[in-house]
């Protein structure tokens, strides 16, 4: 049977440290304002009654994807595992999947990301500290902390400006047979990833015995990241 | 709130509306009378190309990956009505530079009459387009009302500019055509479409309610002052004066199709910048 990869993230279990958000840039070279995962903080109620909920979010791999549908040249598509991915080699960059999509986890890149560890000489501290350049030369990498695993399989590991990016539940990890970086930095193991087609997969079995709720239900997207307990 | 679309893609949706709407006025006119209106559909058929690749041209200065445009025709995907614009509009344009060279060096009366069908059904398809390209994407105030109030807003002020560069030939169509009467009728179509659109913003979901409260309050001016008292009252008000017999056509014919033009821009820009807001 075909794989159909999900996620769950347990709310009751979250602390909102956000080393998913970190272990997601690690892995994925994302540069500083683009965040593939991410979180959601509201208020609600009138003091002194009120609540406060911390919702971790990332791309939710819809069924039913309103950023697939729109995008003219399949540029964003589905895998057959039901990863939603993008190819930026064929992305014009009109930013409809951006329009489209109601979760706002499609981000675009206005320049090359981690331009400036090719070109910034300057140092905080003349002759006391390394510049940037001088960082990205010694490492001989793009930047210090660059990942190369991430451009697996033709992807841009470090993306050129002009096209958009999200979350690709790490799908270069998958192939691999490894879960997503957020999964496995998760310290309070909060989220819970796998193949929603196989019964004896643990996602399958927690699915089961909760209620999980999704996001913007009204949307109609069918998304694959679910949430179970609740942050407080 | 992220503004992703700019005003780029307000002016592309505005030209290529003037363009759809000039050449659909030059083409109507060519099989009534092609001789008879030669000036006229000759300068609505020039400039409709020009307008619509005009747009695009300020399109592709807003995509982030402009070369890669060359990849939407073969990279098709039939969900996306972009993808199938970029086909229409780049059939359009082919059609209608080939009817311009053709009108400008052989006459209109040379014209394919097959030809100028042809563009203009391609015509009315990317009128329609411009609204479904929006509704497609199907934000909040993006909805089903988008493809009639921007196809009427391309006939109208893409008409108005073909008859405003032709001010010889305009009181002769107005009166031959009852031209009052027929622009009334359209702007009064264009007003009912735009408050059958606000009409349901304000009744339907939390956040379309959201995106009408925004609307009557952030856009107020623009969309009151520009879009319905200077794009569609002003015309229809002194186009009705003509009609009581209070002023003549020569007279209101050029302030009202100036608005006409001015309205519409606001009219489209608004809505590409209220989409944004949901």
């Amino acid at each position: 049977m075909t794989k159909k990869y999900g996620m769950i993230i347990d709310l009751h279990r979250c602390v909102g440290c956000g080393a998913c958000n970190l272990a997601c840039k690690s892995e994925n070279n994302t540069p500083v304002g683009i965040d593939w995962a991410s979180h959601k903080i509201e208020t609600y109620g009138v003091f002194p009654k009120v609540t406060y909920t911390h919702t971790p979010t990332l791309c939710n791999h819809c069924e039913d994807a309103p950023c697939v549908r729109v995008c003219p040249t399949h540029a964003m598509h589905k895998t057959d595992e039901g990863f939603v991915v993008h190819d930026p080699s064929i992305c014009i960059g009109c930013k409809s999947c951006m329009l489209a999509d109601p979760y706002g986890v499609i981000h675009f890149n206005t320049k090359d990301a981690f331009i400036e560890f090719a070109t910034d000489t300057s140092s905080e501290v003349k002759d006391g500290t390394f510049s940037k350049k001088e960082l990205s030369d010694k490492s001989k990498a793009p930047f210090p902390n660059f990942n190369a695993e991430r451009g697996a399989g033709g992807y841009e590991a470090i993306r050129r400006a002009g096209a958009v990016e999200k979350c690709t539940f790490c799908n270069h990890r998958v192939a691999k047979g490894l879960a997503p970086a957020c999964v496995v930095a998760c310290p309070a193991d909060a989220r819970i990833f796998g193949d929603m087609n196989d019964p004896k997969s643990q996602i399958t079995k927690v699915l089961k015995e909760n209620k999980p709720t999704i996001l913007l239900p009204e949307k109609g997207t069918n998304p694959k990241v679910f949430y179970i307990g609740s942050y407080n | 709130m992220q503004i992703v679309w700019d005003i780029r893609v307000s002016l592309d949706l505005f030209l290529g509306g003037l363009g759809v709407g000039a050449f659909l006025m030059g083409a109507v006119l060519y099989y009534i009378d092609a001789k008879s209106y030669e000036g006229i559909v000759k300068k609505a058929l020039v400039i409709a190309p020009l307008l619509v690749m005009a747009g695009l041209l300020l399109l592709l200065t807003e995509l982030g990956r402009p070369l890669n445009v060359i990849k939407t025709l073969y990279a098709i995907n039939p969900t996306s009505f972009m993808s199938i614009g970029i086909f229409l509009q780049s059939a359009f344009v082919l059609i209608s530079l080939f009817i311009a060279f053709n009108v400008l060096t052989k006459g209109a009366s040379a014209l394919c009459a097959k030809m100028v069908y042809a563009g203009a059904i391609l015509a009315g398809l990317v009128g329609l387009y411009h609204g479904f390209l929006l509704s497609g994407i199907a934000r909040e105030p993006w909805n089903n009302a988008m493809p009639i109030i921007f196809f009427v807003s391309s006939i109208l002020a893409g008409s108005s500019l073909s008859l405003l560069l032709n001010m010889d030939y305009a009181e002769d169509v107005a009166k031959k055509f009852k031209l009052p009467i027929v622009i009334n009728m359209i702007l009064t179509l264009e007003l009912a479409a735009i408050f059958a659109w606000v009409y349901n913003l304000a009744l339907t979901t939390a956040s379309s309610k959201h995106i009408y409260d925004v609307l009557m309050s952030s856009f107020s001016i623009e969309f009151w002052g520009l879009s319905i008292v200077v794009g569609l009252i002003i015309p229809l008000a002194l186009f009705t004066l003509v009609l009581l017999g209070k002023t003549t056509f020569r007279l209101v014919f050029v302030p009202a199709s100036i608005a006409i033009v001015v309205g519409s821009f606001f009219l489209k820009n608004l809505v590409v910048y209220l989409g944004q807001m949901a």
